[in-house]
């Protein structure tokens, strides 16, 4: 038997083909058919595990997001899709240059870490605004450093930045767990809550302060990368090293000041988690969301609007559906979001590619 | 590109709008009225595939059939709450739900439902294992824990029947033995803190009870569920020559280790008799029934939680807060005498007479207890100030060592209901 008819045999009955001249239009009604579907999906879920409320569902959800009789639930939402948003569009950058940064998750907890051993650690003479600079200020020098160490490690080495990046995390949540085991010598190694360092509370949620303060990272963001020359250079490290060698660019450079101005933000947005959201910190406070970054990151094509989009689809998801009082598992939830990602991934996929059958294929060739 | 600036000004714009909006609604939580049903919502870290919720998940049906009348509908049961500000939210829907009795099972969700109880000072917030209640003096937040030291020593005790039985048999192989002829145990513990100290101290004193010359090794994971971390812990034990293994953690790992290795083993939680019939010895675990029943009827009646000082409420064997079991019928009888004079307070789980802390005394290290201890010559302990006050101090400032009916104790989970023994005492000696 030949190497080629072994390869026949062994086929499967259809193969891929790249899809080209695919409509935008068309691209975008596939994409709103899976997001439909995948919150269909959500209500399905529930409705199995307690037959007939498929209805009372969407209330429960939409309630859980929007109630129009208590604000707090809509902060909550917008707590939620802000830190969210801010981390999948600090990834954008990065990604952009084709660098795998996929240790969001490690550098925003090490400017967490920081910021809560200042906060937990500062004189109760200070004022808490000048405890908070000096948490940010920490913050972001922690998470700068953190994401530098893989990336001069890929300027000077060219060692693989997925791999570093990844294996950061897991060395920055070693780190936390021993941190707070000094900190706290004896009792149940609790971190406890922050009395010092902390944002202020506003309707119900302290991180409402931080939702402003979102807006405005997005508008900057947003405008560094689609406008800046910094932007631009990033997009033509991406497209091609060699190009961006021809032009002038300082590859080296350009890697390392991206790289390091993502840290500083991700430090920023460890800060908010630990002196805003939570006011507290443990190993754990990230809760994957730098992970999920990366993923939304990824679907909005790295373009700040669509990110924002998607970070706000998976925001309602995710709240709305722990908010659904039939399944009250957390697990639920997760199922949901998971769900929804499986389908929009799914949407993408068939509109890059065709599935041929080749039966089909015989059939016009005998014709 | 004009077109996209727009809408991110939109974008920016809605945020900061919905961010600074001047509204004060919330959510508001109704008053108790006292003789009407009480609502009840819990929150758990893990779901009942943990033993640890199961337990709380468990004790909860049970109460509910008690209680009966004296609670509006079942139970509102929250799962797979993380210790982070997600515990904060479940708490805020299970006040919008109108639960008027919240209550979290888990050591980190400590500081979240707090920040709760102080927002919605109409419901009543208990917390299992915490220990901020005392300190804090919030009214309606309260701690509760169980003597689980006493359960832990029953087991103990019926683990050092079978090990004498085994010693009778000549089952034991030199592997078993140190090098002074003392007879090795080994434990599982997730993290070293007071909770799982005071634990495994109280079962090393239970099995030195039957059989005085036995030395432990404690291995710990820590996490409080690791599958893995537990069957390599377990594993460790065995290999430096455990005769007899117990654990105090979460999932089946050390439990389905021992029973792969024939090594009789006391588990915590749940009686495992159907899944490792050759090894399974016993089991303890906390009831959270009594607690339950005791704050909703406080509630209902309108009267203080019966047993609580200092919004903590340890319940006790005595109490019906502590369940142990051995599956060996002719220990039963042993155990129950031991029980009694436990409920009696004949004899005491930490009587200092039973143990020494020479080695604890002389420990120069950076988290030494020594400066806590004071000891006679032969190394009991005579004094020893606990970190019983959560102040964010982390120093003793309690004296725990009291004295009664002429023995003198460790005074363990009497001043705040979550445990505060975190002696290393001789015989014990930690792997990891």
């Amino acid at each position: 038997m030949t190497i080629k008819s072994l390869v026949k045999k062994l086929s499967l009955p259809f193969y891929l083909t790249k899809r080209i001249g695919f409509s935008k239009k068309k691209y975008w009604a596939i994409r709103a058919g899976g997001i439909v579907l995948a919150f269909l999906a959500a209500g399905i879920v529930c409705t199995c595990l307690k037959p007939g409320s498929f209805g009372e569902f969407y209330v429960q959800m939409f309630m859980g997001c929007f109630d129009p009789t208590d604000i707090t639930i809509f902060v909550d939402l917008l707590v939620r899709f802000s830190i969210l948003l801010l981390i999948s569009v600090i990834l954008i950058p990065p990604f952009k240059m084709r660098f795998w940064n996929i240790g969001a998750e490690g550098q925003i907890l090490v400017g967490g870490l920081v910021a809560g051993g200042i906060a937990k650690f500062a004189p109760a003479s200070l004022p808490n605004i000048v405890v908070l600079l000096i948490c940010l200020a920490g913050a972001m020098l922690a998470s700068t450093i953190w994401s530098l160490i893989p990336t001069i490690f890929k300027a000077f080495f060219n060692t693989n930045e997925t791999l570093f990046t990844l294996m950061m995390n897991y060395i920055a949540s070693t780190l936390s767990l021993m941190m707070i085991y000094i900190w706290v010598p004896t009792g149940s190694q609790n971190f406890g809550a922050l009395t010092h360092g902390i944002f202020p509370t506003i309707l119900g949620n302290p991180g409402t302060l931080a939702v402003a303060f979102t807006a405005v990272i997005f508008a900057g963001m947003y405008l560094y990368i689609t406008k800046g020359k910094h932007g631009y250079e990033v997009t033509v490290l991406g497209e091609s090293v060699d190009t961006a060698r021809y032009i002038g660019i300082n590859v080296k450079k350009v890697t390392i000041r991206t790289m390091a101005t993502s840290g500083a933000l991700f430090g920023v947005v460890g800060f908010f988690i630990v002196c805003a959201v939570n006011q507290s910190f443990s190993a754990t406070i990230v809760g994957g969301q730098g992970f999920t970054g990366v993923l939304i990151a990824w679907l909005g094509h790295f373009n700040p609007l669509e990110v924002a989009l998607f970070a706000f689809l998976s925001s309602v998801m995710t709240q709305g559906t722990s908010r659904v009082h039939m399944p009250s598992s957390a697990q639920f939830s997760a199922i949901c979001t998971g769900v929804f990602f499986f389908i929009i991934i799914a949407c993408e996929f068939f509109s890059s590619y065709k599935i041929s059958w080749r039966h089909n294929e015989k059939k016009e060739a005998s014709v | 590109m004009k077109k996209q600036t727009r809408i991110i000004s939109i974008i920016a714009a809605a945020l900061s709008v919905a961010a600074t909006a001047a509204c004060t609604a919330g959510v508001q939580a109704k008053e108790y009225v006292p003789g009407t049903p009480v609502k009840v919502g819990l929150i758990c870290i893990h779901n009942s595939d943990s033993t640890y919720d199961k337990n709380f998940i468990d004790s909860m049906g049970a109460a509910v059939k008690k209680l009966g009348d004296r609670l509006d509908g079942e139970p509102i049961i929250k799962t797979d709450i993380p210790e982070s500000v997600d515990a904060y939210n479940a708490a805020k829907e299970l006040v919008k739900s109108g639960c008027n009795l919240i209550i979290a099972d888990s050591f980190g969700h400590e500081p979240f439902l707090l920040r709760a109880a102080k927002e919605w000072p109409q419901v009543t917030f208990c917390h299992a294992t915490g220990t901020k209640a005392k300190t804090e003096g919030v009214k309606n937040f309260h701690n509760a824990f169980a003597s689980i030291y006493e359960g832990r020593y029953l087991a103990g005790y019926a683990a050092g029947l079978k090990l004498q039985e085994m010693i009778d048999a000549g089952s034991l192989v030199a592997k078993n033995y140190d090098a002074n002829q003392n007879i090795k145990l080994g434990y599982v513990g997730a993290f070293p803190y007071a909770e799982v100290v005071s634990g495994y101290t109280a079962w090393y004193l239970g099995v030195k009870e039957v059989v005085p010359n036995v030395v432990m090794d404690v291995t710990f994971t820590g996490e409080w569920y690791t599958i893995e971390g537990e069957k390599a812990g377990a594993a460790t034990l065995a290999e430096a020559g455990a005769a007899i293994i117990s654990q105090h953690a979460d999932s089946m790992g050390a439990p389905g280790e021992c029973e792969k290795r024939g090594i009789p083993n006391i588990t915590y939680n749940i009686p495992l008799a159907d899944k490792c019939p050759k090894t399974y010895l016993g089991y303890s675990k906390i009831d959270w029934a009594p607690y339950y029943e005791a704050v909703v009827n406080a509630m209902y009646d309108n009267k203080a939680i019966e047993g609580e000082v200092n919004n903590n409420w340890a319940g006790t064997i005595g109490t019906g807060s502590v369940v142990y079991d051995c599956v060996d019928a002719e220990h039963k009888a042993a155990l129950e005498t031991v029980k009694n004079e436990l409920i009696a307070k004949t004899r005491r789980v930490f009587d200092c007479s039973k143990f020494t802390v020479k080695a604890a005394k002389a420990d120069k290290s950076e988290y030494s207890k020594a400066s806590y201890i004071t000891m006679d010559d032969d190394g009991h302990l005579t004094g020893y100030l606990a970190d019983v006050d959560d102040d964010g101090t982390y120093v003793g400032e309690t004296e725990a060592i009291a004295q009664e009916g002429g023995i003198t104790f460790f005074n363990e989970s009497a001043m705040r209901s979550a445990p505060y023994f975190d002696i290393g005492i001789d015989g014990i000696n930690k792997l990891n």
